[in-house]
């Protein structure tokens, strides 16, 4: 089982049209506590890195230099997830303490696009300058950092270029991420056409011999059934709930829901007993999968599509029945 | 998360090492082509696209060129294992050009750094021909990687190994922390623990920061680091006779004086049970194997607590005492 990936918060200051959080969702962020007693049992378990990141943005932790102290008092070197608005501000101050940039391995930040109005069209005005700053600082203080994608109507016919730019600005890597539909993106017409992002991803895996900084997410050209981070990590949520997987953290209809990705709360059960309880689920997760086995490779989707439709993350489908996405993964009007 | 199928294609060895886990009292036997096709064509159902042919040795397998055919015509990509004796005459002719493509490697077995320390383990004369057979492959572009046991006779010897290996351009190197068998015992072979950590030590702290070359330390992992995963959650593993074993390693391990039966690491036949119900049984078999794996001082911390678990060392009793 490798690193976990830690929600340390789940409000955020930008409303992305990709975003899958539940916004109805009360505010919340991981107390300081309850990140030491996970730090300890992770400890206890000989865990040595972990995830830092948010169903929100993980600047606007109200106690995120006692997060990073913690995690350098464990011993934890980690990476972190940011949009990289505050970065500046919030972030730059704590990750130049000696005892902190010791641990820190990675930094990743989310980009839509090579243009300045695009990017900031669906985050914030501003939000690119300062995002391109805050790698600027990464590469000042010799942080390496990548870049996250999600792959829209927004960005999706300048994709070179950001692997230009972000090539230019000393990037690790370029994720480019097979997009889950979300209401907004498909009110906004920005929700492409699953069949077009498809080949578009296709395209890009035959890229990657050309760009090597390339990555793919939530995609495999052979469509399996088994590529999946649930096969090897796990996820823990602001409020200490074990996720089978972080992407399902906070998605759902309805505010506080939680479905059967969350496997117990690390306050109340050793983490060794939740990683068997996940471990227990995977035989379950496979089944569906082979169950559908036929409509799942021949479909023009990733796999986390299915997983979201498996965990009761895709319902409000089942009112757009007309879209290519419902067709693709048999939703209906009745559900 | 399962991207590869080990295969045992065969059960018969042209050699008979000290360190070998096999059972040699109960049949010989090759796979057939049939179970072989019957096997590929499950695994394209569930999409697996790669394949480890193992053994026994591979290169033994009278029909090997149907073999390789029909992983080609499944369009599976394959690597093998193998002692490195017969593979120029045996297997390098069959690499043409219609297999090359789907090939993707070969493994081997590399015990010393001279003739006499590998010959010591292998065979008379084994050294020479592995090291053909590596400088072949790599003069052909076909990556190889190399396995080395650590056992009494050749622990100071392992930088000479390693150099050796990345002298001739193999691209990944495993040193092998060896299970018990009765003869590596009677024989004097095992290492005491002791020895194995200072070994480890040298391995991980000098010579995987020095060497271009990747070097792996297999059936060792860090004592601290508890949920870790190991061959089953990274592969299925299917013996001669088209059984489900939890673990390659443990697929027919020696019994000491009488042959090995199968026992609980056997998940059922491919041919009764079909590829899913054996992925849901291993998978399942996983949670309960992680559950020994991570709990506490008494968790499994190698493969010999993993063998000592499946009920594969009962021979040792003969050999234990308070202080041993």
């Amino acid at each position: 089982m490798k690193a976990p990936t830690i929600d340390i918060v789940n409000f955020c200051n930008f409303s992305c049209r990709h975003c899958l959080v539940n916004k109805a969702e009360a505010p919340a962020y991981m107390d300081k506590a309850l990140f030491a007693h996970l730090m300890g049992e992770l400890r206890h378990l000989g865990f040595h890195y972990a995830g830092i990141t948010g169903s929100g943005e993980i600047s606007l932790h109200p106690q995120l230099e006692d997060i990073l102290l913690s995690l350098a008092g464990h011993n934890m070197d980690f990476e972190l997830l940011t949009n990289g608005y505050l970065f500046k501000e919030r972030l730059f101050p704590l990750l130049r303490q000696p005892v902190i940039r010791k641990r820190v391995r990675l930094a990743g930040f989310s980009l839509d696009s090579p243009r300045a109005e695009a990017h900031d069209k669906n985050r914030k005005q501003g939000s690119f300058r300062r995002v391109v700053e805050a790698m600027g600082l990464c590469r000042l203080m010799g942080i390496p950092f990548y870049v996250k994608t999600a792959v829209t109507n927004l960005n999706i016919h300048e994709l070179r270029d950001m692997i230009f730019l972000t090539s230019g600005l000393g990037a690790l890597s370029q994720s480019f991420i097979f997009v889950q539909p979300t209401e907004q993106l498909m009110r906004e017409g920005l929700l492409p056409d699953p069949q077009e992002l498809y080949q578009v991803f296709k395209g890009l895996s035959g890229w990657k011999r050309l760009f090597p900084r390339l990555k793919l997410e939530a995609f495999n050209p052979g469509n399996d059934l088994f590529t999946c981070n649930a096969f090897y990590k796990f996820g823990v949520d602001e409020m200490g709930n074990y996720l089978l997987c972080n992407n399902l953290s906070n998605v759902g209809e309805d505010a506080n829901y939680k479905g059967p990705e969350c496997l117990g709360r690390v306050q109340e059960t050793p983490l060794r007993e939740l990683i068997v309880r996940h471990l227990d689920l995977l035989p379950e997760i496979l089944k569906w999968r082979f169950e559908r086995k036929e409509a799942i490779k021949g479909s023009p989707l990733s796999l986390c599509n299915w997983c979201f439709l498996q965990f009761g993350k895709m319902g409000w489908l089942k009112h757009h029945p007309e879209s290519p996405w419902s067709r693709c993964l048999h939703v209906t009007s009745t559900g | 998360m399962i991207n590869t199928i080990a295969i045992d294609i065969t059960n018969h060895c042209n050699f008979d090492c000290v360190h070998c886990l096999r059972d040699k009292l109960g049949p010989r036997a090759h796979m057939g082509p049939d179970l072989l096709e019957y096997i590929l064509k499950q695994m394209g159902s569930v999409g697996i696209e790669s394949a480890c042919l193992t053994g026994g040795e591979a290169a033994l397998h009278p029909q090997l060129d149907r073999v390789f055919a029909l992983l080609k015509d499944h369009e599976i990509a394959f690597s093998l294992v193998s002692n490195g004796f017969l593979f120029l005459e045996k297997i390098m002719p069959l690499l043409d050009d219609a297999i090359r493509p789907c090939f993707t490697g070969a493994c081997f077995s590399l015990d010393g750094a001279t003739a006499q320390s590998h010959d010591r383990i292998r065979k008379e004369g084994s050294y020479e021909r592995v090291i053909e057979a590596i400088k072949a492959c790599v003069k052909k572009g076909i990556p190889v990687s190399v396995k080395s046991i650590l056992h009494n006779e050749n622990l100071g010897e392992i930088q000479e190994v390693a150099f050796l290996c990345a002298s001739l351009g193999v691209q990944s190197l495993g040193f092998v922390i060896l299970t018990p068998t009765p003869r590596l015992i009677s024989e004097g072979l095992m290492p005491s623990a002791p020895a194995y950590e200072e070994a480890v030590h040298f391995i991980k702290g000098r010579m995987i920061p020095a060497f271009g070359m990747r070097i792996e330390i297999e059936g060792y992992s860090d004592p601290d680091y508890k949920p870790r995963f190991c061959n089953p959650a990274h592969g299925l593993s299917v013996d001669h006779e088209g059984n489900f074993i939890f673990c390659c390693n443990l697929s027919h391990p020696t019994a000491g004086d009488v042959p090995n039966t199968l026992g609980k690491e056997c998940l059922g036949n491919i041919t009764e049970i079909g590829i899913e119900e054996g992925i849901l049984r291993h998978y399942r078999m996983l949670a309960w194997f992680m559950e020994k794996v991570m709990s506490g001082a008494r968790g499994i911390r190698n493969c010999t607590d993993c063998f000592r678990l499946f009920g594969k060392l009962d021979w040792m009793k003969a050999y234990e005492s308070p202080d041993h």
